[in-house]
């Protein structure tokens, strides 16, 4: 069992970008999915995706934070 | 790392700095917020275990749905945290599987059996309000943008929670007899809980570098009077005894006792009149409380079946 | 597929035996996705992983889900959903016998929800385009979350096929007990006929059957596992329950799906 991290991309509404929601760990992609789907069940999502996180190649800096989509102030008193 | 020294860096969080990768922290940050996320990922995925108890007996197909539903979002929250650590070089295998149950940081409130549908909703009512507490002020202040963000999603669900256990708390509590009397004998071991979950007062605590790093806002005595103030009025509204009360003239609820106090496990009361210190309240936590090590192993059962199977 | 003019709105448009089996089968999935839901709980803790304990909780969340909204159905057949929820005893359940007794290993587990979950499914898809408008309506939801239920199912078998030899014998064993009552649950070939003419549902028991190996079977195979066989024996089912075991699931699984213990709390 080999298992990797998926990150999982999201968006609510069709006119939406997609947003970083989370991560899962899976052993493979179909696996994943459910894991996405159930774990980030937070919106009614027009769309969702999920991807091997080693498969993003940093750019500019030298990580992914996987980070940098969601805006931090839509819900109020976490 | 150490692209800041800790004083650097300490200004630069006070001043809107919002950290994003580990080679902007320093050790003493990354210490911090290691301890902070471990302690918020053990509470919430020991609470899963405490709910599960009544939820499996939940009264009707609605509540077990409902109860299921806060299970499934505390394990999330649960996975949320121990990414995050995994993302700072925290093994989640070794945070799930391989500690001893003692060496798990939640509050003494998860290593408590609950016994009905009542006190499953008064822990709602209660200690996720606790949890809100907490995890409201972090998500305003936390210099952690990666932390920031995820509490997007786990504020949201903890309300849900919040109003799940208020609004049948007061289902419970105008339907009278036994289903008040249960609500009333929840409260009463889980207030003194609740009260204690905040930890040391301020005039106690040494310097607290969680607050000097930004990762949290509110100091310990900031947080419990908040959650006082939400929670006494609740209570002195559903006409629930609590050795607490609102002070009008202070504008604020007021505890009633001396705390820290005795508890008594096997019988889940408090010895209001047994007052004890800090230092022994941290040895009853470290000790755990009669659920510890059951919760922890029932989060286990299927990870030991897997590797004994798929090993041998 | 939401209107058209031979839409039955109600039961009486039925004829008195059809609609006693349309009634039938709405209970036996009912019934079964309630209990399904109550096995599933019990490894929202102890599934292997942190996803698996969530995707646990949530499948059984969704059985609970659709067992209330096919319960609720039967008000118009004269049921009192409440009385089937609260006060029925194990023996007048009419839950699928591959539920019977509780999941003890993770193995079982993925076997119920590889296979019995997929066959309430094929069940269920058979009426996605009835002619009774108020069952068909609802059955569209259920089949979509039914996908993850399935992706869930088969994912984690074919996990556990490619594990360990120790992790196939387990998952074959495991499917070899709960197979025969799985593919008995369809019932004898011409079971549904009737409902078949009526435009109820679009297909009889051994058509049923079919499409169950048809989905079945590769995702079987494909793990490395065997699928069972056997031959069918009718001889002491009882139609209107679906099952020959006249017992129903284990009493601790009906108190729980009754809500005994926690009954003083019951107002919802
Ligand atoms: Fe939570
Ligand atoms: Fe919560």
């Amino acid at each position: 069992m080999t298992e990797r991290i998926y990150v999982v991309f999201a968006r609510k509404n069709r006119e939406d970008p997609l947003h970083h929601v989370g991560s899962v760990h899976a052993s493979d992609p179909e696996l994943a999915k459910v894991y996405a789907w159930k774990t980030y069940d937070e919106e009614r999502w027009f769309e969702m995706v999920v991807a091997p996180q080693d498969s993003f190649h940093p750019v500019n800096r030298s990580e992914i934070p996987f980070s940098i989509h969601r805006d931090p102030g839509s819900a109020e008193g976490a | 790392m150490a692209r800041f020294s800790d004083e650097e860096l300490k200004e630069k969080v006070q001043n809107g700095f919002i950290v994003e990768s580990e080679d902007e922290m320093t050790e003493a940050y990354k210490k911090a917020l290691i301890t902070q996320l471990t302690v918020q990922g053990d509470t919430e995925l020991m609470s899963a275990p405490s709910y599960y108890g009544p939820a499996k007996d939940a009264p009707s197909t609605n509540t077990m749905v409902s109860s299921m539903a806060i299970i499934q979002d505390e394990l999330g929250h649960a996975n949320i945290a121990y990414r995050l650590l995994e993302d700072l070089g925290v093994s989640r295998e070794y945070l799930l599987y391989e500690r001893q149950p003692h060496e798990f940081k939640h509050p003494y409130g998860f290593d408590q059996y609950l016994d009905n549908w009542a006190e499953l909703v008064v822990a709602n009512g209660l200690f996720d309000r606790a949890g809100i507490t907490l995890l409201g002020d972090v998500h305003r202040n936390t210099s952690y943008g990666p932390l920031k963000r995820a509490l997007v999603k786990v504020g949201l669900e903890e309300n849900f929670h919040l109003r799940h256990g208020e609004v049948w708390m007061r289902r419970l509590c105008e339907a009278g007899g036994e289903a008040r009397e249960k609500v009333q004998r929840g409260v009463s071991w889980m207030f003194p809980m609740g009260v204690e979950w905040f930890g040391m007062p301020d005039d106690k605590k040494r310097h607290n570098a969680q607050l000097d790093f930004r990762l949290k806002g509110m100091t310990n005595d900031q947080l419990r009077q908040t959650w006082l103030n939400a929670v006494v009025p609740l209570c002195e509204e559903l006409s629930l005894d609590i050795p607490a009360h609102w002070d009008d003239a202070e504008g604020r609820a007021v505890v009633d006792y001396e705390f820290p106090v005795n508890f008594d496990e096997a019988e889940k009361a408090w010895l209001l009149d047994e007052p004890i210190t800090w230092e022994q309240a941290f040895e009853r936590w470290k000790r755990r409380g009669p659920a510890n090590t059951e919760y922890v192993e029932s989060v286990r059962k299927g990870r030991i079946q897997m590797r004994e199977i798929a090993a041998a | 597929m939401t209107e058209s003019a031979a839409d039955l709105r109600s039961p009486d448009q039925l004829a008195a035996d059809t609609r006693q089996e349309l009634r039938d089968l709405i209970l036996a999935l009912a019934d079964s996705k309630r209990i399904l839901g109550i096995r599933y709980a019990d490894w929202v803790l102890g599934a292997p992983e942190l996803e698996a304990n969530i995707a646990a909780s949530s499948i059984s969340q969704d059985e609970w889900g659709h067992s209330r909204i096919l319960y609720a159905l039967l008000k118009d057949f004269g049921d009192d959903p409440q009385k089937l929820e609260h006060e029925r005893q194990a023996a007048d359940y009419c839950s699928i016998e591959a539920l019977d007794r509780p999941l003890g290993t993770w193995p079982e587990f993925v076997v119920v929800n590889a296979v019995v979950d997929t066959a309430l499914s094929v069940q269920l898809n058979a009426l996605a385009a009835s002619s009774y408008a108020p069952l068909r309506q609802r059955v569209q939801k259920q089949l979509e979350e039914e996908r993850f239920h399935a992706g869930h199912g088969a994912a984690w078998l074919r996990r556990l096929g490619t594990a360990s030899d120790a992790a196939r014998a387990a998952t074959q064993s495991a499917l070899e007990e709960r197979w025969p009552a799985v593919i008995h649950w369809f019932g004898p070939d011409e079971l549904g006929a009737g409902m078949k003419a009526a435009g109820l549902i679009d297909a009889t028991g051994a058509e049923l059957r079919n499409r169950f190996f048809q989905r079945a079977r590769p995702t079987i195979e494909t793990s490395g596992l065997k699928t069972p066989r056997l031959d069918l024996d009718f001889s002491v089912w009882n139609t209107s329950r679906r099952r020959s075991n006249p017992d129903g699931p284990d009493p601790e699984a009906v108190a729980r799906a009754r809500g005994d213990r926690n009954r003083a709390f019951l107002m919802d």
